[in-house]
């Protein structure tokens, strides 16, 4: 079993579910199965620790949340909703000035020296 | 996590300050989260003990969760970021603005000259004594029940009680009709403590708030 990702990931689980729920509707476990195959393990998460992030978005009004029952068990469907879009550009944009800056930083150090 | 463990989170994320509904769809979504991880566990060929081991292990446990929801402040329902308002203030403004609004419908009724019926004039009576004795009864137990439900300090519940009380007991709507058509009649509301109206606050303070402090005494 991987262990989950160090304190440094601390906003990226939120940008990683955005992202996946703009493509479709997904619940907690598929979201968390999702983040695993699509980083190739590289991303994981201590799986409980989704609900209170789709907790918070859904609270925030980002995601909207429909429960249904499906093979016996009660899932709650999550969907991005218009302002989940709209915070999901924002961290895109965000997330690609941070990594450009670590890359620069990452490729030649010494450009930072004074 | 096991059953003890999902009765201690449910209690500690009540005593976090999210909102009961919220707490039980949480819960719901983790032990349907725990059975989907098992089964996974069971088609790879996993016994169910171990099945169930790896299962509590990829969750993770309870003391992660709390932290994740602790740190979210748009979690916390509005009783438990505003206390002093949810179970000190509403509650008052609540009975205060019940018997203004009866005292005004009233009013507004004597004042179209309309001739009322016995019955609907009977009506207006168990009104106002529904308004005077039951209201802030049910007010201030609803204030009561749901702190014990959400496990909330003890403080405000209280305070917004006894305002309750101090209202409700003294606060007194009444009516007298005229006696003969398009006579003048009387519409009464006073607000003073004699003896009936203290023995009412004493009876409210027994039946109320003495059994909601003997639940908190004997709920960790």
């Amino acid at each position: 079993m991987k262990k989950p990702n160090p304190p440094f990931m601390t906003g990226v689980p939120e940008l990683l579910v955005l992202r996946l729920l703009a493509e479709r509707e997904m619940y907690g476990y598929e979201i968390v199965r999702a983040i695993r195959l699509s980083s190739r393990d590289a991303i994981v998460l201590a799986e409980g620790v989704v609900y209170p992030l789709l907790h918070a978005l859904d609270a925030k009004g980002m995601l909207t949340a429909k429960e249904r029952k499906v093979e016996g068990r009660n899932r709650v469907y999550y969907r991005l909703s218009a302002k989940g879009h709209k915070r999901l550009d924002d961290l895109i944009g965000e997330w690609g000035r941070v990594q450009e800056g670590v890359h620069s930083l990452l490729e030649d150090p010494s450009r930072g020296s004074i | 996590m096991d059953r003890s463990d999902e009765h201690r989170l449910r209690w500690e994320l009540l005593r976090a300050g999210m909102a009961p509904r919220r707490v039980a769809r949480l819960l719901r979504e983790l032990s349907d989260h725990h059975s989907d991880l098992r089964d996974a566990a069971l088609r790879a060929g996993h016994s169910p003990w171990e099945a169930d081991v790896l299962a509590r292990c990829e969750l993770g446990d309870y003391e992660e969760i709390l932290a994740a929801v602790r740190e979210r402040r748009e979690l916390r329902s509005p009783a438990s970021r505003w206390p002093w308002a949810v179970y000190g203030l509403v509650p008052a403004l609540v009975l205060t603005g019940c018997v203004v609004a009866v005292v005004l419908m009233t009013a507004l009724a004597a004042r179209s000259g309309i001739e009322l019926p016995a019955t609907v004039r009977a009506g207006v009576g168990i009104l106002f004594g529904w308004v005077n004795l039951v209201l802030p009864v049910l007010i201030a137990a609803a204030v009561l029940v749901t702190a014990a439900m959400r496990h909330a300090p003890v403080a405000w519940p209280i305070t917004g009680t006894l305002l309750v009380i101090a209202i409700g007991a003294a606060l007194t709507i009444d009516i007298r009709w005229p006696t003969v058509a398009g006579g003048e009649g009387l519409l009464l509301v006073t607000y003073r403590y004699g003896l009936s109206e203290l023995g009412y606050a004493m009876a409210m303070l027994l039946c109320l708030i003495l059994p909601y402090l003997a639940h908190r005494r004997l709920t960790p």
